[in-house]
């Protein structure tokens, strides 16, 4: 039998013997601590009153289960959530057909600065032409409408009206503006 | 098992991990609970509860905790909070105190009136709180110490020296009235 100051050796072998008594010992330390049992008649009272203590707390202790119903309940107030979400996957398509529209705005301002710009530079072009007759040549205005060029110059600038016109339009009614979903 | 859901998470598929989730963690949550409620209902209502956060936070989940215990700390946050619910005036010893009622509805729970368990459940009750909840999820948990270290947030070790700790002190208090029935 240990003496009574071999009680703080055997105090190190509690943990094993609970160990031991809970069958997750692994079996080379098994082995030493039923060594030590077979030695020592405290250790072995010990270990018979943990059994004891172990076996009722496990009768003892009530191991409740689930409702059948918890899954229903839980599924009814996930349920109740998911509108939060329909929301958020309404909000979320608005924001895309925002991110659509800001794209289609990009794209016909840049056709419209295009069609602004050939229209202008046409129109400036046969402006040019036109003075050129009527400035630079002699007797310029009267020879120009009288004499044998005049149908260009009048062409010129009709055509210089005309490109301006045309230009004008469509930079104006190229951009047609996407509708917007309702919701 | 984790992985699985961790790839949906991680793919942004949230509401079919949750799926998964369900199945996988609900019975461990409940147990969880009722190791810290001491309550058959309110666990299953605080397991309900948990589900319901862990669904709203599943979007926000970083991944830079375990699934597990960040399920599990959850829980135990819920759990708190409906221990805070409780009117926390009354002394747990008080038998006319809803804890006491419930505690004693929870020993009621299981086979008929057996004094020795009773008593044994009335020692448990006198354990602190933190000793009484291992022990309970200990032999909740079919005796795993990794379950209840998951379970708490604890590391094994610390598991392991709180239920002896607990378990010894339980033979000290039971020791006298075995001593008693014995003279």
């Amino acid at each position: 039998m240990n003496a009574p100051s071999n009680y703080a050796a055997c105090e190190q072998y509690e943990h094993e013997i609970a160990d031991l008594v809970d069958g997750l010992l692994p079996e080379t330390d098994a082995r030493r601590v039923r060594a030590h049992l077979a030695d020592c008649p405290r250790c072995r009272a010990w270990q018979s009153r943990y059994a004891a203590m172990n076996e009722q707390l496990g009768a003892a202790l009530p191991k409740p289960a689930l409702s059948p119903g918890f899954d229903a309940a839980l599924q009814a107030r996930i349920d109740v959530l998911k509108p939060a979400n329909g929301r958020e996957a309404r909000r979320a398509a608005a924001d895309q057909e925002h991110d659509v529209l800001l794209l289609t705005l990009r794209k016909y301002t840049r056709r419209k600065a295009v069609l602004g710009a050939l229209g202008g530079a046409t129109a400036a072009g046969c402006i040019i032409i036109a003075l050129q007759r009527l400035v630079l040549q002699e007797s310029a205005l009267q020879a120009a409408l009288q004499g044998s060029d005049r149908l260009v110059v009048f062409g010129a600038i009709g055509a210089a009206i005309a490109a301006a016109v045309i230009g004008w339009t469509l930079s104006r009614n190229a951009m047609v503006m996407p509708r917007f979903a309702r919701w | 098992m984790d992985a699985g859901i961790e790839q949906l998470l991680a793919e942004g598929r949230h509401a079919r991990a949750f799926d998964l989730i369900v199945p996988a963690f609900r019975d461990r949550v409940f147990r969880l609970a009722c190791s810290i409620l001491r309550d058959r209902a309110a666990a299953e209502d605080a397991a309900q509860e948990t589900l319901v956060r862990v669904w709203k936070a599943l979007p926000g989940f970083d991944g830079r905790a375990a699934l597990g215990t960040w399920i599990y700390a959850i829980t135990r946050n819920t759990c708190l909070m409906e221990i805070r619910k409780r009117r926390p005036t009354v002394s747990l010893d008080d038998p006319d105190s809803d804890e006491a009622q419930h505690a004693a509805a929870a020993a009621s729970v299981g086979p008929a009136a057996d004094p020795e368990r009773d008593n044994l459940l009335r020692l448990l009750e006198s354990l602190p709180a933190n000793q009484q909840e291992a022990v309970r999820l200990f032999y909740l948990e079919d005796r795993s110490y990794d379950a209840v270290a998951e379970s708490l947030g604890m590391p094994l070790g610390t598991v392991k020296n709180l239920l002896h700790r607990a378990r010894k002190n339980l033979m000290a208090l039971a020791q006298p009235v075995h001593e008693e029935k014995a003279a």
